[in-house]
C-alpha cells in the first residue's frame, strides 16, 4: 500500500535525473526489441505509482502528445508494418513517460537551480553567469505581469464587443506587446537607478 | 550587454512563455487546423531584438520550459523537448536567429521582403528543425513528415502576416524598443 511517497525519487539530484533522461533518449533508439520497449514504456507508470502519484496524472501529462503519437502510429502502420509502428509509438511513450516522471518528482526551483549551475560551466565560452541570472530573475518577474496584461487587454476588447478576426487579434497582440515594452523600460530604468552596473561588475 | 538589453531579452522570453498559454485560434479561411500563436514569439523576438538577443530570449524560454515553468505544445519539462514537438521547440532558436539576421542586413524592408524574412525563419527553418527531429524520433519518411507539416502551412502563413502587422505597429508606437 502506498501511504507515503518514498523520498528516493524526490531526493535524487535533478542534474542526475536530467543526465539519465538525456542518456536514455539516445539509448532508446538503439533498442529494437518490442518487449524491452514495452517494458520501458511501462516503467514510468511504476515510477509514478512508487512516487505516490496516480496513473491518471501521468495520462493527463501524456495526453497532448498522444494525439500526435497516434497520427504517427497510423502513418508508420500504413507505410511499414504494425511492429515498426508499435516500436515508434512505444519509444515515444517511454521517453515522454520518463520525462514526465522527472518533472513530477523534481521541484521547479530545484530544476532551475540545477540549470543555473549547468550554465556556469559555459562561462569560459563567453556566457556571463550574473547576466544570465539577472535575465532569468527578470523573466520570472515579467511572467505573471505578462499574463495579467494579456487578460486585461482581452477583457477590455471583449467588453467593446465585435466579431473575432485576424486583424483584431493582431491589434490585441500589438497593444499587449506595446504595454509590455513600456513596463520593461520602467523596470530597466529602476534597476539602473539603483546603480546596478552590470558591465562594470562583470569586468571587475 | 546593457541592463536595457537584458530587460528586453527577459521581456521577450516572458512573451514567448505567455504565448504558450494563449488558446489556439481558428483561421477563417482554414478552420480545420487551430492556429497556435506560440511560434510568433521567436519570430517577433528576432525581428524586434535582432539575431543575438532574440536567440537569448528563446534560450531563456528553453530554460523555463525545461524547469517546468513554461508550456509548449501542451507539454512542459523535459517531456516537451523529448516529444514530437521537440524539434519545433529547438527550431524556435533558429527562427529567431534567421529572422534577426535578415532584419540586420535589410533594416528597412518592404512588406514582401518582411514576409520572406519571417517565412524563412518562422516556416522553413522551424519546419526543417521540426521535421528532422520527427524523422529521428519516429523513423517516418521525409515525405510523410512533409505531409504532416503541410496542414499547418496556411495557419503559419497567416501568423507571418500577423507578425508583420504587429512589428510595424510596434515600430510606430515604440521605435526605441527595437534593438536590431
Amino acid at each position: 500500500m502506498l501511504c507515503r511517497p518514498p523520498a528516493f525519487f524526490f531526493n535524487l539530484a535533478p542534474s542526475i535525473k536530467l543526465a539519465a533522461l538525456f542518456a536514455l533518449s539516445f539509448i532508446l533508439f538503439f533498442i529494437d526489441n518490442i518487449v524491452i520497449l514495452a517494458g520501458l514504456a511501462a516503467a514510468p507508470i511504476i515510477i509514478y505509482r512508487l512516487a505516490g502519484f496516480s496513473v491518471g496524472s501521468l495520462g493527463r501529462c501524456l495526453f497532448p502528445a498522444a494525439i500526435l503519437a497516434l497520427l504517427l502510429f497510423l502513418f508508420q502502420f500504413f507505410a511499414t508494418d504494425f511492429a515498426a509502428a508499435g516500436r515508434a509509438a512505444l519509444r515515444l511513450f517511454a521517453l515522454l513517460g520518463f520525462a514526465a516522471a522527472v518533472t513530477a518528482t523534481t521541484a521547479n526551483s530545484a530544476l532551475l537551480a540545477a540549470l543555473e549551475r549547468a550554465l556556469r560551466v559555459l562561462a569560459p565560452f563567453g556566457l556571463k553567469p550574473r547576466q544570465t541570472a539577472l535575465a532569468l530573475a527578470l523573466t520570472l518577474r515579467f511572467m505573471p505581469l505578462t499574463r495579467q496584461i494579456w487578460h486585461d487587454i482581452r477583457a477590455a476588447q471583449q467588453a467593446r464587443g465585435g466579431a473575432q478576426s485576424l486583424a483584431r487579434l493582431g491589434l490585441l497582440i500589438s497593444l499587449w506587446l506595446s504595454r509590455l515594452v513600456t513596463m520593461q523600460e520602467d523596470i530597466a530604468q529602476a534597476i539602473e537607478a539603483r546603480g546596478f552596473d552590470d558591465e562594470e561588475r562583470e569586468d571587475s | 550587454m546593457t541592463i536595457r538589453d537584458i530587460a528586453a531579452i527577459a521581456l521577450f522570453a516572458a512573451f514567448i512563455t505567455a504565448l504558450g498559454f494563449v488558446p489556439p485560434v481558428f483561421v477563417p479561411f482554414f478552420p480545420a487546423v487551430p492556429l497556435s500563436l506560440h511560434s510568433m514569439g521567436p519570430i517577433l523576438a528576432g525581428a524586434c531584438l535582432g539575431a543575438k538577443r532574440g536567440f537569448y530570449a528563446v534560450a531563456l524560454f528553453w530554460i523555463l520550459l525545461l524547469a517546468g515553468l513554461a508550456f509548449a505544445g501542451g507539454s512542459t519539462g523535459p517531456a516537451a523537448f523529448m516529444g514530437p514537438m521537440g524539434g519545433y521547440i529547438g527550431g524556435f532558436g533558429l527562427a529567431a536567429l534567421i529572422t534577426g539576421l535578415a532584419y540586420y542586413y535589410w533594416p528597412h524592408p518592404i512588406i514582401a521582403q518582411e514576409f520572406l524574412f519571417m517565412a524563412v525563419g518562422g516556416i522553413i527553418a522551424l519546419y526543417a528543425a521540426g521535421i528532422a527531429w520527427l524523422i529521428f524520433l519516429t523513423k517516418i519518411s521525409l515525405t510523410q513528415a512533409l505531409w504532416l507539416n503541410a496542414i499547418f502551412l496556411p495557419g503559419d502563413s497567416a501568423k507571418i502576416i500577423l507578425c508583420i502587422f504587429i512589428r510595424r505597429r510596434l515600430y510606430r508606437s515604440a521605435p526605441h524598443a527595437f534593438r536590431v
